[in-house]
């Protein structure tokens, strides 16, 4: 039987564990987003609206090397919703280590992909507001460059400069087995 | 085991309570009257909110589960034990998808529905839900306020207008609404934004500068703005934090109303503003009827300036 003390005790528990738990999360998203890449805007540390260095706003560009050695830019402003890119595009782009930079140039190379008329790269499962006719299938990648950049404001020259923040090549299987 | 009395012993938290005998009609008015109880009110306005905008990767069955709450309200008022097995099933569920999907890819106020959530089945627990709750939303609000305002103040582009300037100049979502009110003409800021998706998006655009079309009210004011911002998340968090008491309460009131109308009539977020609401109604020290009738108008208008939003 609880005492009325215990029981107390147990209800004091039970209103601040919530309170605990989100400032426990907020406090370490809050050191990690002042020490590495992470986006202040993502981690649960309620930093939204407080930086032009937003997920939302920060650019990922990427090119593929393809096996004639042609380098050619690919279109990544519909990657959010592709079905196996979208995770790990948005995980590169709101904290852009090392290891989530290869996740996505990996699912890149692993992605079927074509090339418009203009020689733009597109996933083929993507092919919004572009005539499949005009594409063709291009063979897995032998390398990817990705960039990811973030836009900081010159409020005197009202001007946006681009900030790259971080970049990584990724090499894919040479043997081709995937 | 414990022995704790159910919330129905609470009832004089919970306003009018009918009487058995009641007429016809009776059994209707009992089956919505806990609906427009403090608990059931809060519980409602969560539950719809979670409805309309659920946290990314929700799983059909949360939301159903979520439906089937709704329709319980008046056992989850009265009843501990529903409450506490309904809403620990309600949250795993609606947890279950969210954290196996990216957690990257989750809002803020996504986290927030889910730490909710959880405060709702954990202060159903204690020995008094009502007041527990509002402990608990108390500090929920209060630290959700201290983290935004800190990390304003932290950024220092945030403080020297630079965000807001950008927001003014590119943001399609504040433009619609500074056309509406005569503040920018129609379309000066369409260029601006094909300017930002090519730099972020094409690798054919040059990395390079760019200059951008900014009306030179968006310029100007935005410093002020944002001091103004940071002044006003600043005193939600004092007064949902200091134990404020007295008139000096109702700053908790009027401090989160003024947030809810200033910031989502430039930039709705129905997600959050509506369960700021909820929460705000769990934790404000007002009687039952005005609590209610205030948070009401405040859901609601997060609602209306949402559905203004999306129309202009």
């Amino acid at each position: 039987m609880t005492t009325g003390r215990g029981a107390t005790r147990r209800d004091r528990w039970l209103i601040a564990v919530v309170p605990v738990l989100l400032a426990s999360v907020a406090l370490t998203q809050m050191v990690v987003a002042s020490t590495t890449e992470l986006t202040p805007w993502r981690g649960a540390g309620f930093g939204m609206f407080s930086t032009m260095d937003g997920h939302d706003l920060r650019g990922v560009r990427i090119e593929v090397v393809t096996e004639d050695g042609d380098t050619l830019p690919f279109n990544a402003r519909r990657l959010r919703g592709a079905p196996r890119l979208g995770g790990p595009f948005v995980q590169a782009r709101a904290w852009p280590t090392p290891t989530r930079l290869e996740r996505l140039g990996e699912a890149v190379i692993d992605e079927p992909l074509v090339v418009d008329e203009d020689d733009v790269v597109i996933p083929a499962e993507q092919l919004v507001d572009v005539d499949p006719q005009l594409t063709e299938p291009l063979a897995p990648p032998v390398e990817v460059h990705l960039q990811v950049h973030r836009l900081r404001l010159d409020r005197d020259s009202e001007t946006v400069v681009p900030e790259v923040i971080a970049e990584r090549t990724v090499r894919g299987d040479p043997t081709g087995s995937g | 085991m414990t022995e704790e009395p159910t919330e129905t012993a609470a009832a004089p938290h919970e306003g009018p309570v009918e009487p058995p005998t009641a007429n016809r009609g009776g059994r209707l008015r009992r089956l919505f009257t806990p609906y427009l109880s403090r608990t059931g009110m809060v519980l409602t306005l969560t539950l719809v909110t979670y409805l309309i905008s659920s946290p990314r990767g929700t799983f059909p069955v949360a939301r159903i589960a979520a439906v089937g709450a709704l329709l319980l309200v008046p056992w989850l008022v009265s009843d501990r034990r529903w409450r506490v097995g309904v809403l620990g099933v309600l949250f795993v569920l609606a947890a279950a998808g969210p954290l196996s999907s990216p957690l990257l890819d989750l809002d803020n106020h996504h986290y927030l529905k889910l730490y909710w959530l959880l405060a709702l089945l954990l202060t159903g627990m204690t020995s008094d839900p009502v007041a527990a709750l509002r402990r608990t939303a108390r500090w929920l609000i209060g630290l959700v306020f201290v983290f935004a305002t800190v990390w304003k103040l932290l950024v220092p582009d945030f403080v020297d207008g630079s965000l807001l300037t950008y927001l003014l100049t590119t943001d399609g979502n504040m433009d619609r609404v500074l056309v509406a009110v005569g503040w920018h003409e129609a379309d000066r800021t369409i260029e601006n934004r094909h300017e930002i998706v090519g730099l972020r998006h094409d690798p054919t655009v040059p990395l390079e500068p760019t200059e951008l079309d900014m009306p030179s009210r968006s310029v100007a004011v935005a410093p002020a703005l944002a001091i103004a911002t940071v002044l006003l998340e600043g005193a939600v968090a004092v007064a949902y934090l200091l134990p404020l008491r007295g008139r000096w309460e109702r700053l908790q009131e009027i401090s989160l109303f003024t947030f809810l109308v200033v910031t989502y009539g430039l930039l709705p977020v129905f997600g959050f503003g509506g369960l700021l609401a909820a929460m705000g109604l769990a934790a404000s020290g007002l009687r039952d009827r005005p609590a209610i009738l205030v948070h009401l108008a405040m859901w609601a208008t997060v609602g209306g300036l949402t559905i203004v939003a999306d129309l202009l």
